[in-house]
């Protein structure tokens, strides 16, 4: 019950903000830069359009996805920062339900943007006519590695926003794991493992052969990696643990 | 006046971490863009410029102008915090210059940025091995980078000047910059601010994309378009909008 | 009497809501002009407007003998300090660093520092940064950076916010002092008293407008000073008084005089006396400033 109240108040901070903004942005945005990429250019395109979606919506998101956390994140967090309100919500709340509070909102727009960008390639195939058959199971893997994934990075953003009073180091670590996850993708995998960033693509479950002779891609589908997300999944939590422990030690 | 500004500007930013993100973050391109480099020798056979390519695409399409914007967000929260936009606005010094320091301070840490991402460039070939150093063409690109890049930091120096928000500037950045690489694409980059760096720094491909007098001309003019407009409104703003702390 | 600052018919409009409503402000030179109004009467923002922060929606400011414009607003933000709101200024920099900048904009010497620091006795925090300051130390900080450069025009918005009764002593008595050295200052309050021991001229604002402006002599004589007395018999003082036609009042176990010249007073104690009634005590009482808001307005304002 008080972590329902608590939750209200949170709510309430965020009146005339317009949260819901940013994912709508970045889902505008993915859908523009998949309309263009995968706008077919030859037959062969429409026959494995939805193959192809599914293969580049993991590296659009690794671009786009770090930086989107690190605003998402800063539009939630700063505002008691900048307020110097923590004193002040420390006498009313438990500093647990405060920080839970805070990751669940920005979890619901990460929710949002992850169902969100999953349904891109549906969107992309009805107007394109894409000729090969949707497999809802990709729907489902899409959304929930985009979800699992941006909530671990969630946790590392908000404890940086939380202790850093200029905003900055968010930002920079936000931005430099864009770079990395894009980066990532050229990496060997055992090197790409080491970086929490590149799992938006190290969960891609398409994968594409390129002939060099006759210019043509062919895409197929892995095994998407179940037991790898599980784990990560159990990551995110513990991750989540230390990262609030953390903040919670800081005194105000 | 305005060497007064930029003095007290400079001052703002003692004890401030800043200066560690544009040294390290190029830093990232660069190993990678040679690890790239190294792995696929046997596609990428132009010696220099084939690593200049690896090294810039990222940096120059994508990451300048977020990285910039960083930086201007800061500045423009040392305003929006704590009252002093009344300070800022009520100091016997013009309007104009008030803004121009704050230019001129992030395009210094424009140029630096450049001439460290030269360096590392430069190391990542001897590293790399390959021979000589770069010709100067390279060095004219990265000039004229230099000046896309402050038409942008121009732009971004107003947005955050107008949003009250750290991050949300920053990621129009990333958002503009992906858009421009689409530009690019369709061949409409002198149309948008952030696909000039791109063309500026000729990061994508070995050809200088701007080789002829009628591509070099409306770079130019784009450039400088861009940055008239930015800094223009940015001053408008000031003059004519009422001040909030 | 020359005037440091004056505004014509000074108006300003949010939302076609006039918040200052055709003010006339009249601040003479050499003077500490209290500004006075409740939270919300428009104070801040006739602050802002004479710095130029906030455009009028109509009227003219004169200041420092030139009318604000926006081409000589630097000259006269040059001979101005002035502190608005709340105070300014850089969290992570020390309060030596904070005027440092200042001095650089205001293209002051740095050794401006050490002096203003000593005014508002504030030279041993100097190193320390600002954002661990309290709120009393930021208070002082701002007033020392709207010092430096000795300015001759001084704005200072309720400068006494978050001192302690010492440091708002200290302040107060620096301000009374200024005038001295050349400077006017014009310093905005909602307390009626902290006017009263600093101020020589006031102006006060209710709801946008000008309700008085006058210097504090002649606010103090609209507090007709009332005659208090204590006799060894209070009811048959008065009843004695009362019937000789003098006009007296009873309140609480006691009587009183409104407005009397002193041959009345002398009068009414020589009455008593023949009449074997002691007079222990006769007291002049001032109305409170609180009375006399309350009779300029016709109403009750919380203040």
């Amino acid at each position: 019950m008080k972590m329902f109240t608590a939750l209200r108040a949170e709510q309430m901070k965020h009146r005339h903000r317009f949260l819901l903004f940013l994912p709508v942005a970045l889902l505008f945005f993915e859908l523009i830069w998949a309309m263009w990429s995968l706008d077919p250019k030859k037959p062969s395109d429409l026959t494995q359009g939805y193959m192809s979606a599914f293969y580049m919506l993991p590296i659009v998101n690794a671009l786009i996805y770090p930086t989107f956390l690190a605003v998402l994140t800063n539009r939630v967090c700063d505002m008691e920062i900048k307020g110097d309100t923590l004193k002040l919500l420390y006498t009313l709340e438990e500093k647990k339900t405060f920080y839970n509070c805070k990751y669940l909102m920005a979890l619901k727009y990460i929710a949002l943007a992850s169902v969100g960008t999953s349904l891109l390639p549906w969107i992309a195939g009805k107007f394109y006519g894409f000729t090969d058959p949707v497999q809802p199971h990709m729907f489902v893997q899409l959304s929930l590695a985009t979800f699992v994934v941006s909530a671990a990075l969630l946790s590392i953003q908000q404890l940086l926003s939380l202790l850093s009073s200029n905003q900055i180091l968010p930002l920079v670590v936000g931005l430099a794991g864009s770079f990395l996850s894009l980066f990532s993708m050229f990496f060997p995998p055992a090197a790409a493992r080491l970086i929490l960033w590149g799992y938006y693509g190290l969960f891609g479950f398409i994968g594409m052969n390129w002939d060099r002779a006759t210019r043509i891609s062919t895409y197929y589908e892995v095994d998407f990696n179940w037991t790898g997300l599980l784990l990560f999944a159990a990551f995110s939590i513990v991750l989540y643990f230390i990262c609030r422990t953390i903040v919670l030690r800081k005194e105000v | 006046m305005l060497l007064r500004c930029i003095q007290a500007e400079n001052m703002k930013f003692k004890h401030s971490v800043i200066y560690l993100a544009f040294i390290a973050i190029p830093i990232i391109p660069a190993i990678m863009g040679t690890f790239n480099y190294l792995q696929n020798l046997e596609l990428l056979k132009s010696g220099w410029y084939s690593l200049w390519t690896q090294i810039t695409l990222f940096y120059a399409s994508f990451f300048y102008a977020p990285l910039i914007g960083i930086y201007c967000s800061y500045t423009w929260r040392l305003e929006h915090t704590h009252n002093n936009w009344n300070h800022f606005m009520s100091m016997p010094v013009s309007i104009f210059d008030s803004y121009l320091a704050k230019l001129v301070c992030i395009m210094k840490v424009t140029v630096f940025t450049q001439i460290w991402v030269s360096i590392l460039f430069f190391i990542s070939g001897k590293l790399a091995g390959l021979p000589g150093i770069f010709s100067p063409e390279i060095i004219f690109w990265l000039i004229r980078g230099t000046l896309a890049a402050i038409a942008i930091a121009s732009l971004q120096l107003l947005l955050s000047m107008l949003i009250r928000n750290f991050a949300i500037p920053i990621g129009i950045a990333l958002f503009g910059s992906i858009a421009g690489m689409l530009m690019n694409n369709a061949d409409l980059g002198n149309f948008w601010p952030y696909s000039l760096m791109l063309l500026g720094m000729n990061s994508n491909q070995n050809e200088d994309v701007l080789a002829s007098f009628s591509a070099t001309a409306s770079f130019f003019v784009s450039v400088g378009v861009f940055f008239v407009l930015f800094l223009g409104i940015a001053i408008w703003q000031l003059r004519t909008r009422d001040v909030r702390a | 009497m020359n005037h440091m600052i004056t505004t014509n018919a000074l108006t300003k409009e949010y939302d076609h809501k006039k918040v200052v409503n055709a003010l006339d402000l009249r601040v003479p030179e050499g003077s500490v002009y209290g500004f006075l109004g409740p939270n919300g009467a428009g104070k801040s923002t006739t602050l802002k407007m004479l710095l130029g922060l906030v455009k009028p929606t109509g009227g003219q400011i004169h200041i420092l003998g030139k009318t604000l414009s926006p081409a000589n607003r630097l000259d006269i933000l040059q001979q101005t300090g002035s502190l608005i709101e709340a105070p300014a200024y850089y969290g992570h920099l020390s309060g030596k660093e904070n005027l440092q900048i200042i001095c650089k904009l205001k293209n002051v010497p740095e050794k401006e520092i050490l002096r203003v620091m000593h005014l508002v006795r504030m030279e041993k925090q100097m190193e320390k940064k600002v954002k661990n300051y309290s709120l009393g130390m930021k208070q002082r900080l701002a007033i020392a950076a709207a010092l430096l450069g000795n300015p001759r025009l001084l704005l200072l918005d309720e400068p006494t916010n978050g001192l302690d009764p010492a440091g708002i002593q200290e302040i107060r008595e620096l301000i009374c002092g200024l005038p001295e050295h050349g400077i006017t200052v014009l310093v905005s309050s909602h307390l009626l008293s902290e006017i009263d021991q600093m101020a020589t001229d006031v102006g006060i604002i209710d709801k946008g407008q000008l309700i008085f402006q006058d210097s504090l002599m002649i606010l103090h004589e609209h507090s007709r000073s009332r005659i208090l007395f204590r006799t060894s018999d209070n009811a048959a003082a008065f009843r004695l008084l009362n019937s000789s036609g003098m006009a007296v009042k009873w309140d609480n176990d006691s009587f009183y005089m409104d407005n009397v010249s002193d041959d009345k007073i002398m009068e009414a104690v020589r009455r008593c006396v023949e009449n074997q009634i002691g007079v222990f005590r006769v007291t002049e009482q001032q109305k409170s400033l609180e009375d006399i808001f309350l009779s300029l307005t016709g109403k009750q304002v919380s203040l």
